[in-house]
């Protein structure tokens, strides 16, 4: 089950007039600084790191164009291009390890960073797994769905995930047949996709698996089989009609429930944890009045003065595979993309394979015991000569010889620029101190461990 | 252990198969001329477990200035001391000064003004691990320190006692070493000093490798944007020792049951002699299971690589009882029982083994048009592994047919499991040849063919060969190959001795036990067609961009491609066991990475 999350109600927005409050565009000064520790927030929860190039950028852009340019994102460079010659040979293979592995290659060189994450949050959202759909190629096909069209307006990234073979195969569609409804693709339609727990009773799932009936696969494309379909009149959330599959889903996406749950969702994802509930009216009116278009609302809500409040930086826990990525774009450096699957997915995080239909479990349920290990793992490992990730270049070559203490505040700049508490600090340079006489490749490997362990490399 | 003692130590006859391999192809030198001063062998001095050895006598290389062009080029870069830390820079220095040895004095790494003119290169027992060692006689006990300054240069550690050195080793190398330099102070030897190559010293000198790697400046002259590829700096060498001849070394002679190897090899006009003691063969019934003069699939167009092992299987299967220990006896009984349950029937398996002639010759070839033709997938051209059997009748492989089909029957169900696509056999006989394909089925649900498409497992059979092919197009032209060189003799033997035409067409030497030849120019082809599958691999599993990827892998296919043709062949004639090993380099024009067309080397 997903960690629920504690909507708290904050202390009351500073009136500013017109019907929105949290969500009023952040002013530079009126609202606070936009500053290099603003852009440092909006870059980790918008992109995965930090590196100093963007933050400049973004300082120049402010705090709406900044958000306009995440939205965005930059044209694909010739790198990025070539790593797209390499995807028939990559995805050939029908494996899914293959092609999770891909996508961390994509991921650390990505110039659409937001689309990236926007494609894993969607991974989450519908979520699918290769170990029962057993189709590399639909779950390929479904990943491009999310890339594409996840930054776009939400009913057509949710029909045409619905309607992919992967989706399709993966909650039973092709055996929910008239007079034999199987409920499943309803049922997730309602409660993960649309609306949300709470927003529908038994019956309406009973009526939307009615409405879906008909939906399967042939030759490995969606197809509408008139003879499975069940004609007769349905009633959903209070409407009636004679509705096929995509009926239901115009009607599903009209309702005010399903913009709050999208809202709710956007908000715990880019907010925090404990968003305020009446940023979550606020942002369900943004999606509502913009057709459920998700880029755009980012665009709001990414410039909005609630997210910019500052108790609401280092609110978040990094996932595995975001906590990588974040490692990775912030020193800016390669690592071996099959053992970055291999290592998020024993931090509880498998790419194509998550636990169930809700997918992850988020916040604090990233780490128990047993992820908190592989998490140390994943430090001490990354940078160690000969070890698993291949750093390129290596940790030597990235970080200036200028001595122990030097290296040590290198990487803390590099990772977290807004510094350390001066404790911690202290701890790690004595660590560099004492390791002085360690070969440099060892002696680095360890202290980027070090750092990678502190509780500030693990929020955003 | 020393001396003739030597012909007692256990050794694998493997490893020393390789190391003569190594010794014959990578150590010419002068002739070995005795010295008056130095009565006894230098390897008397070898530390204990001293298994294997290479004594020589000199050093005197004339290598081609590569090495010189190297150090102009970085001397020369203004680029090169921004490109490198200093660190770097001096170890890059240490490199080239030590190149520049190479180039003027030999092979003792540019020590060899320091050593007096004798060095025994060996591989040295150390319980269950196997070590290299160097032992040499310095010319003075006082240019140890001079010695120890330059190993240092080169980021070496060393370790000096006296006027003797070792590189850094464990605990026991030292103890080891120790025994020896005891032994030269007694007075029982010559100033020596004795180095292990432990693996900690390797390893700091594969990642000076890698740094090196890392720092892009032109190499030899060769201006394309490609990462210097570390074996640049020693392959060269290697290659230009024979001045484009032929290298050819061999010879090996049974003694009293067992091996001793004497291989006279001849180098650029210079002799040298290698001596490798082996471990006695297997008792003596083992030999049962050696057959030789049998037949070689021939070789095709675009031949990578060739192999045959003269070796009896039925024989073997035969005599398990006697030959194998307890545990190596039930496997192989419950491999047997597999066979037989795989081709339905008791003693399928052994009737199967029975019909075999001995020797099992195998082939990597390149695809041709034809067969790429026939290949829905044309994202990569993969060679083609078959594997020959030859047949003393044909008749019980019909039921390997029949096996073929149920084992497909179970993997379909396990593909299909798993999402894969099913395979589906299809059988044609023509001419007494029969052929059958397991091909993927065509893929119905919207998915392209996958990469897998371009295998075709292949069952095929004449009357003489039983083949076993990752693809039929080979198979199939190994088969009418045969038949039309069968027709054409025994149209010659008018009609006469049929089985005699074939081994005509087949043999390769006379008392031919085992063959492996690799054509290294196919090997780079290969490795060029497939090179975007190959850089996709680096970019999943190393993370490696594909441009730099691809930049690597053709610098690999240079570098072997400059590797002409080996062939490595031994044998049974007269009493005695023969071995001979053939190098052919490619021509001169072809090693010249900047004329690159050099794909051209490929010279079936």
């Amino acid at each position: 089950m997903k960690a629920r999350s504690g909507q708290a109600t904050l202390g009351k927005a500073p009136a500013l007039g017109g019907s929105r409050t949290w969500l009023r565009p952040f002013r530079p000064g009126r609202d606070g600084a936009f500053d290099e520790a603003a852009v440092l927030h909006l870059l980790r929860r918008a992109a995965f790191g930090n590196p100093p190039s963007e933050v400049e950028r973004m300082l120049r852009l402010g705090p709406e164009g900044a958000a306009r340019a995440l939205v965005a994102g930059s044209e694909p460079d010739r790198a990025a291009q070539s790593l797209e010659d390499m995807r028939p040979f990559v995805l050939g293979t029908e494996s899914g390890r293959d092609l999770a592995a891909f996508w961390f290659a994509r991921l650390c060189r990505t110039r659409h960073p937001l689309r990236m994450r926007m494609t894993l949050f969607w991974h989450d959202h519908f979520a699918t797994s290769i170990r029962k759909v057993r189709n590399a190629w639909w779950m390929t096909e479904q990943f491009e769905t999310f890339e594409g069209l996840g930054l776009g307006p939400f009913p057509d990234l949710c029909r045409a995930v619905v309607k992919g073979p992967a989706m399709l195969r993966w909650l039973d569609a092709p055996s929910n047949r008239k007079g034999r409804p199987n409920e499943n693709l309803g049922r997730e339609l309602l409660e993960l996709f649309t609306l949300g727990r709470g927003n529908y009773g038994e019956r309406d799932v009973k009526e939307a698996a009615r409405a879906l009936t008909g939906w399967t696969i042939i030759k490995g494309r969606f197809r509408f089989d008139r003879r499975r379909h069940d004609p007769g009149v349905k009633e959903v959330c209070g409407k009636q009609g004679k509705w096929d599959g995509d009926a239901l889903c115009t009607h599903l996406f009209s309702l005010e429930s399903c913009a709050r749950f999208l809202a709710g969702k956007l908000l715990e994802h880019f907010v925090g944890p404990r968003w305020p509930v009446e940023a979550r009216t606020e942002l369900a009116e943004v999606l509502r009045e913009r057709g459920l278009h998700i880029g755009e609302a980012l665009e709001v809500l990414l410039a909005s003065r609630l997210f910019h409040r500052p108790e609401f930086r280092g609110a978040r826990l990094r996932g595995p595979i975001e906590w990588q990525a974040w490692v990775l774009r912030s020193l800016g450096a390669r690592a071996s993309p099959a053992a970055l699957h291999r290592s998020a997915g024993r931090m509880g995080q498998r790419l194509l394979d998550p636990p169930d239909v809700a997918g992850w479990p988020e916040g604090e349920a990233w780490l128990s015991s047993a992820s908190w290990l592989q998490r140390a793992d994943f430090a001490l490992c990354l940078g160690r000569p000969g070890g698993p990730f291949h750093l390129d270049p290596p940790l030597e070559e990235l970080v200036p010889d200028r001595g122990p203490e030097a290296e040590c505040g290198f990487l803390i700049r590099a990772l977290l620029p807004e510094g350390l508490p001066r404790r911690a600090e202290e701890i790690l340079k004595a660590r560099a101190r004492a390791e002085a006489r360690l070969p440099r490749p060892v002696r680095l490997a360890g202290l980027l461990g070090a750092l990678l362990l502190v509780p500030a490399a693990h929020r955003c | 252990m020393h001396g003739n003692d030597v012909l007692s130590v256990p050794f694998p006859p493997s490893r020393c198969g390789a190391l003569g391999l190594f010794l014959a192809l990578g150590l010419p030198a002068l002739s070995a001329q005795e010295e008056p001063a130095f009565p006894r062998r230098l390897v008397d001095l070898a530390p204990e477990g001293t298994a294997a050895w290479f004594e020589w006598g000199g050093c005197d290389l004339d290598v081609a200035s590569l090495h010189e062009r190297l150090e102009r080029e970085a001397e020369r870069s203004s680029l090169l001391p921004r490109l490198l830390r200093s660190s770097e820079l001096r170890r890059i220095r240490g490199m080239l000064r030590l190149t520049r040895g190479l180039e003027r004095n030999g092979l003792v790494a540019g020590f060899e003004d320091l050593l007096a003119g004798r060095l025994v290169f060996g591989l040295r027992k150390e319980g269950r691990r196997v070590r290299a060692f160097a032992l040499a006689k310095l010319r003075a006990p006082s240019e140890a320190g001079s010695l120890q300054r330059r190993l240092r240069a080169l980021g070496l550690e060393v370790d000096r006692r006296g006027p003797y050195l070792a590189l850094a080793g464990d605990g026991r190398t030292r103890e080891a070493i120790g025994r020896a330099w005891e032994r030269a102070a007694r007075g029982e030897g010559p100033p020596a000093f004795v180095t292990d190559l432990p693996a900690r010293s390797l390893l700091r000198f594969r990642i000076d490798l890698q740094e090196l790697r890392r720092t892009r400046f032109p190499l030899l002259g060769d201006r394309s944007p490609v990462p210097a590829f570390p074996a640049f700096l020693g392959w060269p060498l290697l290659l230009s020792l024979s001045r484009g001849e032929t290298v050819e070394g061999g010879v090996a002679v049974a003694a009293d049951g067992g091996l001793v190897l004497e291989v006279a090899a001849k180098l650029g006009g210079i002799e040298e002699s290698l001596r490798i003691p082996l471990a006695p063969l297997p008792a003596a019934g083992g030999r049962d299971s050696l057959r030789e003069g049998g037949k070689v699939l021939p070789r095709l167009e675009g031949t990578i690589c060739r192999w045959r092992l003269g070796r009896d299987l039925a024989a073997f299967l035969e005599g398990r009882a006697r030959l194998l220990g307890p545990r190596a006896r039930r496997q192989t009984e419950s491999f047997l029982q597999s066979l037989d349950f795989a081709l339905r029937g008791p003693r399928g398996g052994s009737s199967l083994l029975q019909a075999l002639a001995p020797g099992l010759s195998g082939l990597l070839v390149l695809s041709t048009e034809e067969d790429r033709r026939n290949r829905p997938v044309r994202l990569l051209d993969p060679p083609v592994l078959v594997l020959g059997f030859p047949l003393r009748e044909s008749g019980p492989v019909r039921r390997v047919e029949s096996a073929l089909g149920v084992l497909l029957a179970v993997s379909n169900r396990d593909r299909m499991r798993r999402g894969r696509l099913p395979r589906r056999v299809r059988t044609e006989t023509r001419d007494g040849i029969r052929l059958s394909a397991a091909k993927l089925v065509t893929p119905k649900d919207g998915r392209p063919w996958p990469l897998e498409a371009v295998v075709t497992p292949t069952l095929a059979h004449g009357a003489s060969w039983l083949l076993v092919g990752s693809e039929d197009g080979p198979c199939r032209r190994i088969l009418f190959r045969e038949r039309r060189q069968d027709r054409r003799s025994a149209g010659r033997n008018t009609g006469g001795d049929r089985a005699g035409g074939r081994r005509r067409g087949g043999a390769e030497e006379s008392g031919l036990l085992d063959l492996l030849e690799f054509d290294f120019a196919a090997a780079a082809e290969a490795l060029r067609r497939n090179r975007k599958l190959l850089a996709s691999r680096l970019l999943v599993e190393r993370g490696t961009d594909p441009e730099r990827g691809m930049a690597l892998l053709e610098t690999i296919a240079q570098f072997v491609e400059r590797m002409g043709r080996v062939r490595f062949t031994d044998g049974i004639g007269e009493g005695k066991v023969w071995m001979r090993i053939r190098w052919t380099p490619a021509p001169a024009a072809d090693r010249n990475p900047g004329e690159a067309g050099g794909r051209g080397g490929r010279e079936r």
